[in-house]
């Protein structure tokens, strides 16, 4: 790159001339235009030398805005100066936003450190640089100034600020700025340690912040290590932009180690003997935020992230959070980060990072209770349709079966108990996300019931049994996994029905039956293990399933976000023209979010084993609708009907047409089910979930239902 | 003998005459220190062009100005 600067003080006087230059002009373009025009002569000269004067204006702005950041950076003494025989050199970027956010970075850099040394002030000044930080020159100064040290040092001087106050009995006075200024660490560390990012700062800037996260230091009598502040930085991100890849591999992977590394003795410890018998719990490297007492004010009270729909956690949080919970809040923005932590196995290690936060050091996520971070970062890694989500899920439903297996038992009446309590309650954050990832991979749940062969790898029908109960008892996750199954129904349908139509249908629809029936039976189950009674039990069984066709159906469910956009074309009558596949996803869709407003399908079920039969069944109709051919006795019986022409003998009115008047469409559905043929296959369906159901029973050796 | 027509664009003459001898050395200064590298750099280097170009053109407009005017004056006689 070119040498670019200002030489002084020539510059200043540059900058005053041209200013000059430019009034100058604009009096000498109109009087010489008075002069031209009174003459009656061409004004074309004076036109001309008035363009000129603008732009010789636009350019004395230009400059003195340029001489204001090197005001700036002289009265700062940031200056890059240079006395050479030529004269006073100075240093400005090219480009004057550049230099601009040089100027503010700097100044930021400056008031981070002057709000490490204790100066209230400098925190208030650096929280109005919040909104320069997506600017990539001042990140990669501010970063370049504070370094990974300085980064360190001040987030802890943040929280110190804050313990300040609560001590001198102004809990909670500086939070506003404390949460501005957070922010604007994370957005710089997020961006300058992201090699995609213009503020990348290289990979020596990584293995700075991994030196200082081992390293000791101490804050107004504090000793802490150097993650424990940093961890701080990675909690106060948004997600926009996201913690890199890059940064998981190189400084969240060391975290996970370090802190193993330090409390590995103690955890044992809590373990032995002595310690369980003192009820010793297993301690997390806490970040300095909580080892201060400062968490609540330090954090924005927003809720955690997650699906919009689910609640945020109500387990009973101490108000506080680990290293390590931190480190996956940061990494829940991203699958490949998020990814980046778990499907990894470090040095020295015998088992994944996946693995070990589900086994050795799933206690330590209880003592915070700050679970949701972890929660939302392995539902992130593992929900995506690429191999690494599937090959972590995998990964994760073996290492979670040993504890299923240890948690649900048969009692003394053959029944599904929970034998162990604790174990059951600790396992209760994986659920949702666990249940997500099953959703998500729905193919290889049929496949481990049916085919074998496409199921998940290491994993038996027992085995998956047994964690569908566990991840069952969330209701959330119930209705997911049940949502998904009812996608893989309608695309099976419709996969079939337009080259084969009937027949065949059943041998299609059987092994589906089977499926639901272990996913019904798990949250039966469940709610039974969890001592519901069986009136209760029977009604939220059916409820859940109902729940379930309401997801797959709404805006964001599977079939929901295929038809959304059909929806114009069907009714502005292009319905004729509409492929099969569509049109039958959109009436099934149209059939069952009716069923679920008008609760048609939970009150003529008489169990959960019709209400899946009645999901196929709708299946099956759309399907024959959509092709649209019916026999003769089934014409014959239509005669009349709103639905169809006054020929004799009477053919269907386009679909479109009937589609467009909902009464006519409801009568059009109930004849079109009066003559289908699925109706004598009914039976065996509803009979195949419930041979599913004992089959679940058998795998878990429980007979006392 | 001199009519009043060309009296007063005599007169015009000298006024746009003096405006381009007034004006003439206006963007002069931009011009030198810019040479002097008062400012380097990609950006400095185009501004500087950029101002000898100015500089330059706005010596034809004044040259055209007055000659326009000297040939009118010239056809009133």
């Amino acid at each position: 790159m070119s040498y670019s600067g200002v030489k002084l003080p020539e510059f200043d006087t540059l900058v005053a001339r041209h200013t000059a230059a430019a009034t100058q002009m604009q009096e000498l373009a109109a009087r010489l235009h008075a002069e031209l025009a009174g003459a009656g002569l061409d004004t074309t000269p004076a036109e001309r030398i008035r363009k000129l004067a603008a732009q010789v204006g636009q350019e004395a702005e230009d400059l003195r805005k340029r001489q204001s950041i090197v005001r700036e950076m002289e009265r700062h003494k940031i200056a890059f100066g240079a006395s050479t025989a030529a004269g006073s050199f100075i240093t400005v970027p090219d480009s004057l936003r550049e230099a601009q956010g040089q100027l503010d970075g700097t100044l930021a850099a400056k008031a981070a450190k002057a709000a490490a040394a204790g100066d209230k002030n400098a925190l208030k000044q650096l929280q109005a640089y919040a909104a320069k930080a997506q600017d990539s020159s001042f990140t990669k100064t501010f970063l370049r100034q504070l370094g990974a040290k300085g980064m360190t040092q001040v987030s802890a001087a943040i929280a110190a600020q804050l313990r300040a106050d609560a001590a001198g009995g102004n809990a909670g006075a500086s939070a506003k700025q404390a949460q501005e200024a957070m922010r604007l660490l994370a957005t710089t560390l997020a961006k300058g340690t992201n090699p995609k990012d213009p503020a990348y700062m290289g990979d020596a800037f990584l293995d700075e912040l991994v030196k200082h996260g081992r390293t000791e230091f101490k804050v107004d009598g504090t000793t802490y290590f150097g993650y424990q502040a940093q961890a701080l930085i990675w909690r106060a991100g948004d997600g926009k932009p996201p913690f890199s890849e890059k940064f998981m591999q190189v400084v969240g992977r060391d975290a996970i180690v370090f802190e193993k590394e330090k409390f590995q003795d103690r955890w044992a410890a809590s373990k032995d003997a002595i310690g369980s018998a003192l009820g010793s719990r297993q301690v997390p490297m806490a970040d300095l935020a909580t080892v201060l007492g400062v968490a609540r004010w330090m954090i924005p009270s927003t809720p955690s992230m997650g699906p919009a729909k689910q609640p945020v956690s109500q387990s009973p949080h101490r108000g506080g959070s680990a290293v390590i919970d931190d480190l996956f809040h940061a990494a829940s923005s991203n699958a490949k980060s998020a990814q980046a932590l778990l499907n990894h196995t470090p040095a020295g290690w015998k088992q994944s990072v996946l693995s070990y936060m589900l086994t050795d050091r799933l206690g330590a996520f209880h003592f915070h209770g700050n679970t949701d971070p972890f929660a939302e970062a392995l539902r992130k890694a593992t929900t995506g349709k690429d191999s690494v989500s599937l090959s972590l899920t995998t990964e994760a439903l073996n290492t979670l079966k040993v504890h299923a297996d240890k948690v649900f038992r048969p009692d003394d009446n053959d029944r599904l108990t929970i034998a162990d309590r604790k174990l059951y309650d600790e396992l209760s954050f994986l659920r949702r996300p666990v249940g997500s990832a099953l959703a998500s991979h729905i193919d290889q749940v049929y496949g481990t019931y049916i085919t074998k062969s496409e199921g998940f790898d290491g994993l038996s029908k027992a085995e998956l049994d047994r964690l569908l109960v566990l991840v069952s008892s969330d209701r959330d996750a119930a209705v997911e996994l049940q949502a998904a199954e009812a996608a893989r129904v309608v695309d099976r349908v419709n996969d079939h029905y337009p080259t084969s139509g009937d027949k065949g249908i059943k041998e299609q629809l059987i092994p589906e039956a089977k499926v639901f029936g272990h996913l019904v039976e798990a949250r039966r189950l469940a709610l039974l293990a969890n001592a519901w009674d069986e009136e209760q039990t029977k009604k939220d069984v059916k409820d859940t399933l109902n729940s379930a066709f309401a997801l797959f159906t709404s805006p964001i469910g599977g079939l929901g976000t295929k038809v959304a956009g059909e929806l114009g074309g069907l009714v502005g009558g292009k319905g004729a023209e509409v492929a099969f596949d569509k049109l039958s996803a959109y009436i099934v869709n149209r059939m069952i979010q009716t069923s679920v407003t008008s609760g048609e399908a939970l009150r003529t079920a008489a169990d959960q084993n019709e209400m899946v039969d009645w999901l196929m069944q709708s299946a099956v109709i759309s399907a024959r609708i959509a092709t649209g051919e019916w026999s003769e006795e089934a014409m014959r019986d239509a005669k009349g009907s709103t639905y169809v022409t006054d020929d004799q003998p009477p053919k269907l009115k386009p679909i479109h047409e009937i589609m467009a008047d909902p009464k006519t469409f409801d009568d059009f559905m109930e004849w079109a089910r009066r003559h289908s043929a699925i109706e004598s296959t009914s039976n065996e369906l509803a009979n195949t979930v419930r041979t599913a159901r004992d089959k679940t029973h058998d795998n878990l050796n429980i007979t006392g239902y | 003998m001199p009519g009043p027509d060309r009296e007063l664009m005599q007169a015009a003459v000298q006024r746009i005459q003096k405006l381009s001898d007034d004006n003439w050395w206006v963007l002069h200064a931009s011009c030198r220190l810019m040479e002097a590298r008062a400012w380097v750099g990609p950006t400095g280097d185009r501004f500087g062009q950029a101002v000898h170009n100015y500089q330059h053109e706005l010596h034809m407009m004044l040259t055209q100005a007055v000659t326009m005017a000297k040939d009118a004056a010239a056809r009133a006689q």
